[in-house]
């Protein structure tokens, strides 16, 4: 693919370069990837069902519980059946309109006095060639930036560049059809009473699933696959979840923890000594709450 | 499957010369609106007749009397119960039940019968009530969709289904071959006495009997004398517990109940499941006005049920699978209350939602406390029930403030006070300023990419960085009153109705001498082209008719968040009365107004103006407004605002989000007029639960 476009005025507009996929492995949220899967409208085998329309949607969970892998998983398995290309980015406070459409960056190769290029952004790269793009906390992104979204996430599918005048479209039919568009919220910025997402791009980002915290068979099995198969760490860390932590660890803090207590245990000390040391410095540090002062 | 629709509409029967099978899963709705349409197709053929046409259906002959008994009770009902008839051996303990539900097909089959008068038999083999235990028998998540039968027709169905019925659990041996013989004699020795004859049996048996009656050889088993008394007897069973109950009344049990509805005015027959199911989902999303649900997330539901139905092979969705794909796009408030309205039945099944610690259930009432706790069946249901019930401690809501003829309910006042709480939040964080500086040595917050290459293309080559300034003054954001405008009806009349400081939640405060007291808030209501502020919910919402909503276009909030009058003292101190208004100061011309602002309510002037005068005159330094983004305040009242020396600070309403505040703009209440009212009060829960989350 080339690695840029030029329009009908003879401008070049440089492609981003797509993201790379994580190699992790994917273990549960069976029926969350069901659900993006119905979305996305993709068949059994990783195909896309023409007959049926696509939706952009909308990842809703706390930080750690597997939004991102999920996407990720989608990603390898259109990669690998269709040859989808992956792009992403990650919002922020300080995003402007121009990081969602088109950028106007220096290019050291150029000549002249002032060497410039245009760069398309992600987005607007996965729209152009059709590809899967994933828009990570979309909710930290001012909604002045969120404004050339609104013509991508509807039946017009474009993308305009203020900046540059340009009108980014899908370069062919076929891309129009592969573009897909998912994004992931962090509920808990929007408690804060900011950074929540404007009507517009709320309505345009339907379906949202919901991933909440794994049980606790997913989390051992999460944790032996990417962390230790020790089944007696794993069992000390069962006991523990069971009896001081419910519904709250995330995937992220479980291996963070398991990591941890791994790692700096002693040679006498018993993996479930380590790990209850390890977790005292967690629940502190994650602000979790011990069972038995959720339950008071 | 746009291809198979164009086809022909496909037999709702087996044809076998004149024996017209209608095979059916038991307690499945979809089969007994099946045996209406079999019933309607032979009779566009032929007129059904009594001397002629026969219907037989797959039960002993002994439950015969006690079942017309029973359907007699379900036919005279004004709402019809489901019931079991309990085949009782004395002496023994065994038992044997049959369901009187009107989404059999037996039933059905029976019902028709005895409401035309039409011949009638009995056909299955006489067994001895035993402790035949089938639970339901297919846990297959490949189960076949039964609502594919109105689309591929029955003997397609019976096909996709057919493998699961050869084996155990489904089949049980030897008792079902001797049924298909029975059932297959019966046959033989009544098909040449009637023209027609209309079989409804398990679909389990439906092959075999066709064989056996095909077949001349088959060992005939000697019929019982029919004189003979049977040492069992019948009794009825009104009261169920739960599980049972649920176990018969198919899916959605709301749906039932409009089939019954659909029986009465002769619409049976073209009852489909999975389209009285959308209809039911329309007609909720479209009374739910409240809930000001817009087109794009009718569209996205519509698209992503579909794609998940196509995913799952599946017509109808299941009950979770619609619960999700509704919360998905509606949110959670409508997919509960939509949840909660399909899995009620009549008055024999209530429902309420409940918070569980891991996730949201309904919980279910029953209208009669139950007899019978467990329960045997020859014919078992092969789709377990979708409902569970949950044995958790709910959380008991916080008590109702009755000293007001409006009954409150916290969660809508709590959440009132959690937006104060984020709206103080967000302004104390907000109090910096973003500034553009030139590079003086340090890069403070960054470069300013832009300005700097701007001053590039200029030639002058400067370094721009970005700093931040903070505000000299903080302002006690959490003291000063807060003008909500969340509307953009601006040009509104004034017509305030005023609240009192910690009315509504667990401290009280009693009024004295009639209208002193402090004002917490004062709240402004949209009202239509009649006039009216309050609006009704819908029917399918609220059967009593006795909720009532408002949308509020503004909400004035003077008081800290406080819940009692003590708590409102000690944050103000001696200001209390400069700061937090008393209704003895305020006049009615049109709602509650400050007597000083009485003259410009009654001139009609803008609830937004009077509001923020009001506000004004309460405020120590500032007054909040937190208003649509365009909202231009007029000149004369930014005037007002700096002679007074206090500023209004403006922020804007996308702060928020959308659900909070919807949460915020619309009121609900529950006005009793003599006696609580229970149906009331749950239609009532069911909606404040929304707030809980």
């Amino acid at each position: 693919m080339s690695d840029f476009f030029e329009t009908g005025r003879g401008l070049r507009v440089f492609l981003s370069e797509p993201s790379a996929i994580p190699e992790t492995n994917f273990v549960g949220r069976q029926r969350e990837l069901e659900l993006c899967k119905a979305s996305f409208a993709i068949t059994d085998s990783w195909n896309f069902d023409e007959s049926l329309s696509p939706l952009h949607f909308r990842l809703e969970g706390n930080p750690g519980v597997g939004k991102n892998e999920l996407v990720y998983e989608i990603a390898r398995q259109l990669a690998k059946t269709l040859g989808l290309p992956f792009y992403s980015i990650q919002g922020h406070e300080e995003m402007t309109p121009e990081d969602l459409s088109v950028l106007v960056v220096p290019d050291p190769e150029e000549e002249g006095p002032l060497g410039l290029r245009l760069r398309a952004s992600p987005l607007a790269t996965a729209l152009y060639v059709g590809g899967l793009f994933f828009f990570d906390e979309i909710n930290r992104v001012p909604e002045r930036a969120l404004t050339p979204l609104a013509s991508v996430l509807d039946k017009r599918q474009s993308l305009y560049s203020a900046t540059t005048g340009l009108v980014i479209e899908p370069r062919d039919p076929i891309s129009k059809k592969r573009f897909r568009f998912c994004c992931a919220v962090n509920p808990r910025i929007g408690e804060a009473g900011r950074a929540t997402l404007p009507d517009y791009i709320d309505e345009r980002t339907l379906p949202v699933i919901e991933v909440r915290p794994h049980d606790l068979q997913t989390l051992r099995e999460i944790l032996r696959r990417n962390v230790i198969n020790d089944d007696s760490l794993l069992d000390s860390f069962a006991e523990w979840y069971e009896a001081e932590i419910a519904a709250e660890l995330s995937a992220r803090q479980a291996i963070a923890l398991v990591t941890y207590a791994f790692r700096t245990r002693g040679l006498e000390e018993s993996g479930a000594a380590a790990l209850r040391r390890s977790a005292s410095h967690f629940v502190r540090a994650a602000q979790l709450r011990p069972k038995g002062e959720r339950q008071a | 499957m746009t291809h198979i629709a164009q086809m022909a509409q496909p037999d709702p029967f087996l044809k076998s010369e004149n024996l017209y099978f209608v095979p059916v899963l038991r307690q499945r709705l979809t089969f007994a609106a099946l045996v209406r349409q079999a019933l309607e197709v032979l009779e566009t053929e032929r007129e059904w007749s009594k001397a002629e046409d026969l219907i037989a259906v797959a039960l002993p002959k002994s439950v015969e009397r006690p079942l017309k008994d029973a359907i007699n009770h379900l036919n005279a009902a004004n709402q019809p119960t489901v019931s079991l008839i309990v085949a009782h051996m004395p002496g023994v303990g065994s038992r044997e039940i049959f369901p009187v539900t009107p989404c059999d097909a037996m039933i059905e089959a029976t019902r028709v019968a005895c409401e035309r008068e039409c011949p009638l038999e009995f056909i299955d083999l006489e067994t001895s009530p035993a402790n035949i235990l089938r639970g339901p028998c297919i846990k297959d998540p490949n189960w076949a969709d039964d609502t594919l039968v109105s689309l591929i027709g029955i003997r397609k169905y019976v096909e996709l289904v057919e493998p699961y019925f050869s084996v155990p659990p489904a089949r049980a041996e030897p008792l079902d071959t001797w049924r298909e013989v029975f059932i297959a004699q019966r046959l033989r020795t009544l098909a040449p006495l009637w023209r027609r004859i209309l079989v409804v049996c398990d679909a389990g048996l439906v092959r075999s009997i066709q064989h056996y009656v095909r077949q001349p050889s088959v060992i005939l088993i000697p019929q019982a004398n029919e004189t003979q008394p049977i040492p069992w007897s019948f009794k009825v069973v009104q009261q169920l517990n739960l599980r049972t109950l649920l176990g018969y009344l198919d899916d959605y049990p709301r749906l039932v109940e409009r089939y019954e509805d659909a029986r009465n005015w002769g619409g049976a027959s073209a009852f489909r499941k999975d389209r009285e199911l959308m209809d039911v989902v329309l007609a909720f999303a479209e009374g739910a006005r409240d809930l000001d649900l817009s087109t794009r997330q009718h569209q996205a539901f519509g698209n992503f049920l579909r794609n998940i139905l196509k995913f799952e092979r599946r017509l109808c969705p299941m009950p979770l699978t619609l619960y999700g794909a509704a919360a998905s796009c509606y949110g959670r408030a409508f997919a509960e209350r939509l949840y909660c309205y399909l899995a009620g039945y009549q008055t024999q099944v209530k429902t309420e939602r409940i918070s569980s610690p891991t996730s949201t259930s309904v919980k279910f009432t029953l209208a009669d406390k139950p007899s019978l706790s467990k329960y045997q069946t020859r014919s078992c249901n092969p789709v377990p029930p979708s409902y569970r019930e949950l044995r958790v401690k709910t959380p008991v809501p916080q008590e109702k403030n009755e000293a007001n003829s409006f009954l409150r309910w916290s969660p809508q006042e709590e959440h009132k006070i959690a937006m104060q709480s984020r709206l103080h939040r967000l302004i104390k964080s907000t109090h910096q300023k973003n500034k553009t500086n030139q590079y003086r040595g340090s890069i403070e917050m960054g470069i300013e990419v832009r300005r700097t290459l701007r001053s590039r293309l200029r030639g002058e080559r400067v370094l721009y960085v970005k700093s931040v300034v903070a505000r000299r003054d903080e302002l006690a954001a959490d003291r000063e009153p807060i003008l909500w405008v969340l509307s953009e009806a601006f040009d509104q009349p004034w017509g305030a109705q005023s609240g009192h400081v910690g009315e509504s939640t667990s401290g009280k405060f009693t009024a004295t001498r009639g209208g002193d007291f402090l004002i917490g808030y004062m709240e402004f209501a949209e009202r239509d082209s009649d006039g009216a502020a309050a609006h009704r919910l819908s029917p399918m919402e609220d059967p009593s008719r006795k909720l009532v909503y408002m949308q509020r276009c503004g909400l004035l909030a003077f008081a800290a968040p406080c819940r009692t009058e003590e708590q409102a003292r000690n944050i103000y101190g001696d200001t209390l009365e400069f700061r937090v208004p008393n209704h003895s100061h305020f006049e009615h011309p049109c709602g509650c107004v400050h007597r000083d602002y009485a003259a410009l309510a009654r001139s009609g002037d803008s609830w937004i103006e009077i509001a923020l005068r009001t506000a004004l005159k309460y405020a120590e330094r500032a007054v909040i407004v937190v208003a649509p983004v365009g909202l231009s305040i007029a000149s004369r009242m930014l005037e007002i605002a700096r002679e007074s020396g206090k500023r209004l600070i403006n922020v804007p309403l996308s702060s928020f989000s959308r659900g909070d505040l919807k949460k915020l703009t619309t009121t609900y209440y529950y006005k009793p007029d003599g006696e609580p009212d229970a149906e009331a009060e749950r239609s009532f829960s069911i909606i404040m639960r929304s707030y809980w989350d």
